[in-house]
């Protein structure tokens, strides 16, 4: 398509100015130079991004840029040179620079060579409306930049659309449905001033306005009920679904949700729900086909939160900076990394158990209950282990030594590090393997109360960022083997771990279960577990304990045995491990009490964020041209880049102070980036059109001032209010005009950009859905609730896990009529009739649905059978809800269908389709085999399929 | 008046076809106001959007017009087909030295496996002298038609990754396949049918899903379209039960005229789409179940390929990709599940599920060969075969201890895979792994080299067929150097 107004753009620059580096300089580079010379490639030692290196010396020795002397400038002398050799860019990469942008390099050079930073990173700032000519036209100061745009180019805004349409086009924005006929009627004779903004309310209290506004945000999020990849499993996530809806509802102010999503966990005295919206960036894809590498998928988790969160709140490509600095915008290589570090402390490991898990009601009345025992546990729990850390570091631990190692399914070697004694596995080991460890009494223990088992990684230096496999220890046996060869069994009391809230509890490792203690499953740091003995246990001289460790049967993904390849023991006669202790039996009895009062509570759960304990934080490394395996160097500490402005940390977690700075005012992008977003969902294209680009290789905004005014006006007077904006935008003159296309305005503004018409969008994928379910009478709502299956067509339903079953409810139940937003979202086998519709599968962050015309659909909306359902209830409708004749009857349908009025020659080609259908059905009894038992109804039914087909019932 | 609108659209249409038709003078203009010239930087892909699959020009003279790619789901063992190891047999039972175990990542191999000597005998075949073991024997009748690369490389081994790496050049979801691309770049040659469509067989989907065919970041309409052995053929082409032809061409001409009154009321060119999408959805109504019905091939070509009408079958596959590339798909893409052979059960191993495997497909690729080649279409059909990565010259021991079954596990340093057609050297090995066939001893050809080398014979520069996403110019060969394997070119 060629971009038409970009050329009115150009035209509207003012001339004579000064010569704006960011809007006329930086597009020359970035379309020239910056492939070779920015952050990319630097060839020649030269590069565009920065001035200090454009004023610099190249390899050449010679300045690339003289601020005032374009003639001594290498730049210059190199895009004239006639030196097929010299010449920049070479013949090669492309065509001589247009005599125009040479001009302008040359003027912007003799005026200083001023950088300027790209519009979008300075912070906006408010400006007053312009004055415009027609003064009547406004509703706000939307209209006047609007308008003052409009006047400049000499177009007109057109007249206010009819009340129908505008009812239509406003309830499916706000709610993601169309009017009904009531809803109709009652604006229709509204005559007050404010009959338009009474409709405005009634939608935006709506509780579907957040079933609408969720579905937006879901492709953001990348939303699915499967965690994606090899196995592509489903993966309970609908609570998150269901906070976004609850979150649009009551208007959580964009600040807030966004810290919610990004730190949630982190926020002081968290609630639930708080937690709750983490689950955000735990929609990462997994992988758990076997053979696959935790830590791989885990740090590609990692990397997608970094672009992710870049892209939703920022509208900046961040995934090219993995590999190489950016190759357009000022941001370096290295600052990737520190921002990655905020999420590098994540305790989710790819793990097929998806921890961590937060159990969550199903009643969201109980979240508050639920939350409030989670938080006991968790303080309970935190008491408890600082008692036992406590008695740790009383107590005397003896090393092991002159041990004596064997094993099965692995092979033990006994070496001294540092004077202690460690064993080790040598060559490959095989899942099941069973170490067994003949200690020595030592001389001077009198009774063995405990000991303790460390397990470490091979290489500690390098484990910190690049962890190895770990171990699970299926059941710890200790025996006593007298001199004289008796041995008996040692009976054990406690498995006490390094870590207040181990995600599988370590005395199942006491009975014998492949989830017990051990590091699961890779292993970034020593870790240990203290085990405690019933009772003292004397030896007498001579004798030997003999510790068995036994390991998991399974091996992670199928293929890794976790086998505890380095470890050391170390025992304990320290008499308070084996001693009576009421006050932790009370805390024990505590906590079991509340968890049993937890488990009563009906529930399902949500991956959620949640930071490693601060001893296992792990070490981030940048990698080497963006290759996991390659790290280079160490990242200090967390922090956002450079180019915007500092970030207070002092006294919160890293990861909250970034939520918060991303949400605060002085951060350029996050409202410009929100307001676009919402204006775009109204307007068909947004302010700046490409809203995954905010940066200099993405498009300028049309209407700069307005976004800059909007931006601020929603961190300030609106407070961050969604619900204030939306009010606003739907409020103007420029959203209410007619949709209608002249020709000379389609040749002009095809795309709408100036807003001289009203938006004319297709239902989104959600709507057609939800559309055809109202129209059909069909529709069941509810307030949240585990995904839903509508009815597929037949093949569609082959997943590659074949416990994840399409199971279809019965014709009248009320899960089958559930809306769109609630449909299981498999990633491997989307929803056809949404994909169909342009609906991202959401793997990954999908800022943007380009809107397709193609025949699928038309196949999809004639035959699909949730469809074809959908134009039997409207068939029923015009038949028995309907009174009057036949045309009263096909009028009712038309205007269900479209929220149109119908005209007389629509009414016309309507009726007599269905006389003629009526007939051949009368003619021909067959065909209404399973359709319609009467010809009327057979009729009918086709009738309702081309009015749900219509162009007016697919265009919002 | 449905007429006039169309002579509308077709006004707009046909001004850039004859332009795009005519080579020289306003055509070339045309074409480099478009950026299609020859030269370096991005191309431009303008579609028309009222006919997004038009048939576009390439960058120069493309060799192929269209591809059957042959996707043996699960990985087939090179060694047990066209990689013959005789050091191999040698080694077979022994300890594998420890020197190819270190630094090596397996899916399911622990411990010290066993190497595995090849289960079948090899010969040479054709005046190419080709390898090809006496598993394939009607394949081997056409070894001097095929260009078989022995070096190929990934850097995925899992099923899922290796797979999207294959088809899209990227080991995670959300890329375009190679057919996105070329219909993208290219559109396709008949307008009542989609450009890019899949064919299944085997009883299961890849593990990678839909997301093979994903069109990623490009537009929608050149996802590939999955056709059906179950169900309709392509989704939703069978109108709902009591709703003829007839009857939905009444239903058909009524939208038609009420969606023309729609666009007189608010002149949206989108309506005037609309209305020409439906008129394709009801030719592709009659089209897709023609082109897909086999039931009226003569019984030689039944015989031939060994299908039978109404069947889930590879060999119907077959047929089919012939039947699509004569009505001018471009790109037929068929996966055929059940290669994975581990040895940990009967159907997943060598000695039995494997051997079944090559009698479902040796037939029907050998038919397809020559029914293309007796048609003449093997000229300007580009046919590939292969799977997402190879196998180990380890025997699997999974568990550590030895299978019940004889199985290898995954390897992605070295496989094979041949072509065959449009634009490659028939009768010629390209590159030679090591002794084992576990690495590659010379010449290497990674997937992205595959890439660029398919995009070559259709007339594409790779580095030129872009486009923006995500801040970068996305490649079908991505961002790491790609080569083009001239070697094989004819």
């Amino acid at each position: 398509m060629i971009p038409r107004v970009s050329v009115v753009l150009l035209l509207a620059t003012v001339a004579n100015a000064k010569v704006d580096f960011a809007r006329e300089v930086r597009p020359i580079l970035n379309a020239h130079c910056t492939a070779c010379h920015g952050g990319v490639k630097e060839a020649g030692e030269v590069s565009f991004i920065y001035r200090e290196q454009a004023l610099g010396e190249g390899e050449s020795g010679k300045r690339i840029i003289v601020p005032g002397d374009p003639d001594g400038s290498e730049m210059m002398r190199r895009i004239l040179s006639e030196d097929p050799d010299e010449v920049m860019p070479k013949p090669a990469h492309g065509p001589r620079l247009p005599d125009a942008e040479i001009a302008i390099l040359r003027r912007w050079i003799e005026e200083g060579a001023e950088w300027g930073e790209h519009w979008a990173f300075v912070a906006p700032q408010e400006h007053p409306a312009p004055v415009v000519k027609n003064a009547a036209w406004p509703r706000n100061d939307i209209d006047r930049f609007l308008l003052a745009r409009m006047e400049r180019e000499g177009i007109e805004p057109a007249k206010e659309a009819d009340k129908a349409a505008l009812l239509r086009r406003l309830s499916l924005d706000l709610t993601g449905l169309p009017p009904s006929l009531a809803e109709l009627d009652a604006f229709l004779t509204d005559t007050s001033p404010d009959a338009y903004t009474k409709q405005v309310e009634r939608l935006l209290a709506s509780p579907r306005f957040g079933e609408r506004w969720a579905s937006v945000w879901m492709d953001l999020a990348r939303y699915a009920d499967s965690e994606g990849l090899g196995l592509d499993k489903r993966r309970d996530v609908w609570k998150y679904r269901d906070w976004l809806i609850s979150a649009f509802n009551r208007d959580l102010p964009y600040d807030r949700f966004t810290i919610e999503q990004l730190a949630g966990d982190l926020i002081p005295s968290a609630t639930l729900e708080q937690r709750i919206a983490t689950t955000f960036h735990r929609l990462t894809q997994a992988n758990n086909e076997g053979g696959t590498d935790d830590e791989e998928f885990r740090v590609a988790a990692v990397m997608d939160r970094v672009a992710t969160t870049w892209e939703v709140w920022q509208g900046v490509t961040m995934g090219c900076v993995q590999c190489h600095s950016h190759p357009y915008d000022p941001i370096r290589h290295e600052e990737y990394y520190s921002f990655m570090a905020y999420f590098n402390q994540a305790a989710d490991s790819d793990v097929p158990e998806n921890h961590p898990l937060l159990r969550v009601p199903l009643d969201p009345a109980r979240y508050d209950e639920a939350g409030d025992l989670q938080d006991r546990i968790a303080s309970l729990e935190e008491d408890l282990f600082r008692s036992r850390m406590t008695l740790a570091a009383r107590s005397r631990w003896i090393p092991a030594s002159g041990m004596s190692a064997s094993a099965t399914r692995a092979k033990l070697e006994l070496v001294k590090v540092d004077g202690v004694e460690e064993f080790r596995t040598v060559g490959n080991v095989a899942a099941g393997a069973v170490h067994s460890l003949d200690i020595p009494r030592p001389a001077d223990l009198a009774a063995l109360t405990a000991f303790r088992i460390e397990l470490r990684p091979l290489d500690e230096a390098k484990a910190r960022h690049s962890p190895e496999w770990g171990a699970m220890i299926r059941k710890i046996e200790l025996k006593a083997v007298l001199a004289d060869g008796s041995v008996s069994s040692v009976p054990l009391a406690e498995v006490i771990a390094d870590e207040p809230h181990p995600a599988f509890d370590p005395n199942a490792s006491l009975v014998g279960s492949d989830r017990g203690w051990g590091q699961y499953t890779k292993i970034f740091k020593p870790r240990q577990a203290i085990v405690t003995l019933r009772q003292p246990l004397a030896l007498p001289e001579g004798s030997t304990l003999r510790l068995v460790l036994a390991h998991a049967n399974d091996a992670a993904g199928g293929s890794f045995p976790l086998i505890a390849k380095r470890g050391r023991i170390a025992l304990s006669d320290e008499p308070g491990w084996t001693e009576a202790k009421p006050s932790h039996d009370a805390l024990k009895t505590e906590i079991a009490a509340l968890r049993k009062t937890l488990a009563a509570i009906p529930s399902t759960t949500t991956p959620v964020i949640r930071d490693l304990p601060a001893g296992q934080a792990r070490e981030t490394r940048m990698f080497v041209r963006g290759n996991w395996l390659n790290k280079g160097e160490i990242i200090g500490k967390p922090g956002t880049p450079a180019l915007f402005p500092p970030l207070a940390e002092e006294g919160r977690a890293p990861r909250l102070a970034m939520a918060e700075w991303m949400a605060s005012p002085e951060n350029p992008l996050t409202a410009r980036v929100a307001v676009n977003r919402f204006w775009l969902e109204l307007f068909g294209v947004g302010i700046v059109p490409t809203p995954e680009d905010f940066g200099s290789a993405g498009e300028a905004p049309t209407h700069p001032e307005l976004l800059d005014t909007l931006a601020v006006r929603f961190q300030t007077g609106m407070k961050w209010s969604v619900k204030s904006l939306l009010r606003e935008l739907v409020g103007s003159a420029a959203y209410r005009q007619d949709a209608t296309i002249s020709s000379e305005l389609a040749a002009r503004d095809g795309d709408n950009r100036l807003l001289a018409r009203g938006p004319r969008q297709r239902v989104s994928a959600e709507m057609a859905r939800d559309q055809a379910l109202v129209a059909s009478g069909l529709v069941a709502h509810r307030d949240g609730g585990p995904p839903v299956h509508p009815p597929l067509p037949d093949g569609v339903w082959r997943p590659f896990d074949a416990g994840d079953a399409w199971t279809t409810p019965p014709p009248g139940a009320a899960d089958r009529y559930r809306r769109a937003v609630h449909t299981y979202w498999k990633r491997s086998i989307p929803y056809p009739a949404l994909t169909t519709f342009d609906a991202p599968a959401r793997e990954l962050c999908s800022k943007r649905r380009i809107l397709s015309n193609t025949p699928l659909q038309a196949l999809a909306v004639l035959n699909d059978p949730a469809f074809h359902e959908c134009a039997q209830g409207l068939a029923r409708r015009m038949k028995y809800e309907a009174e009057g004749d036949l045309e009263a009857r096909l009028s009712f349908g038309y205007r269900i269908a479209t929220s149109r009025m119908i005209t007389s020659e629509r009414l016309a080609e309507l009726r007599g389709l269905f006389l003629k259908l009526e007939k051949t059905y009368a003619t021909d009894p067959a065909l209404k085999q399973g359709m319609a038992g009467t010809s009327d109804g057979a009729a009918y039914t086709v009738v309702a399929s081309v009015l749900l087909n219509l162009d007016e019932a697919l265009i919002r | 008046m449905i007429h006039q609108l169309r002579s509308k659209e077709l006004h707009h249409i046909t001004r850039r076809r004859f332009l795009r038709d005519c080579p020289t003078g306003l055509g070339a203009i045309w074409l480099a106001t478009q950026g299609l010239s020859a030269g370096a930087g991005k191309l431009r892909i303008a579609h028309d959007p009222s006919a997004p699959l038009a048939p576009l020009l390439p960058s120069f003279a493309p060799k192929a017009k269209r591809v059957i790619f042959l996707h043996m789901d699960g990985a087939p063992s090179q060694l047990e087909l066209f990689d013959y190891k005789p050091q191999l047999v040698r080694y077979n039972g022994k300890e594998c030295p420890q020197e190819y175990l270190e630094g090596q990542r397996f899916a399911f191999i622990q411990g010290v496996p066993k190497m595995l000597g090849p289960q079948f005998s090899f010969k040479q075949h054709g005046q190419s002298g080709a390898w090809i073991s006496d598993r394939l024997p009607e394949l081997a009748k056409h070894a001097d038609k095929l260009c078989f690369i022995k070096t190929m490389q990934t850097d995925q081994f899992n099923h899922g990754p290796a797979q999207l790496l294959l088809h899209t050049g990227n080991q995670n979801l959300g890329y375009p396949a190679m057919g996105s691309w070329l219909t993208w770049g290219l559109g396709t040659e008949n307008q009542n049918l989609p450009g890019f469509m899949v064919l299944i067989s085997g009883g299961r989907f890849p593990r990678a899903g839909a997301s093979l065919w994903g069109s990623g970041f490009l537009p929608s309409v050149y996802q590939g379209v999955q056709c059906r052995s179950v169900g309709d053929p392509v989704l939703n082409t069978t109108n709902p039960a009591g709703i003829n032809r007839e009857i939905r061409r009444a239903a058909l001409d009524s939208l038609a005229r009420l969606n023309a009154k729609a666009h007189e009321d608010f002149g949206d060119p989108e309506t005037i789409t609309r209305i020409a999408q439906y008129e394709m959805a009801y030719r592709m109504q009659v089209s897709v179940p023609e082109v897909m019905s086999i039931k009226d091939e003569p019984p030689e070509i039944h015989a031939m390929y060994g299908t039978e009408p109404g069947k889930d079958s590879f060999a119907n596959n077959c047929l089919l990709a012939r039947r699509l590339a004569e009505a001018g798909t471009r790109f037929i893409q068929l996966f055929d599940w059940g290669w994975d052979s581990h040895g940990s059960n009967a159907g997943e191993s060598l000695n039995d599920g494997f051997v079944k495997k090559c009698r479902d497909i040796d037939r029907p690729i050998a038919a397809l060969l020559s029914d293309l080649d007796q048609r003449g279409m093997l000229e300007d059909t580009l046919v590939v075969w292969g799977g997402e990565f190879g196998r180990t010259p380890m025997q699997e021991n999974r568990g550590g201890s030895g299978n019940a079954f004889t199985g290898r596990d995954h390897n992605p340093n070295a496989f094979t895979i041949w072509m065959a057609g449009a634009g490659v050297k028939p009768g010629m090995t390209y590159g030679e792994t090591d002794e084992m066939g576990y690495h590659v001893a010379s010449n290497p050809v990674h997937l992205r080299d595959l890439h660029a080398t398919l995009l070559h014979l259709f007339g594409f520069e790779h580095q030129r067929l872009a486009f923006p996403f995500q801040g970068l110019d996305q490649k079908l060969t991505g961002v790491k150097p790609a080569k083009l394997v001239k070697g094989i070119l004819a």
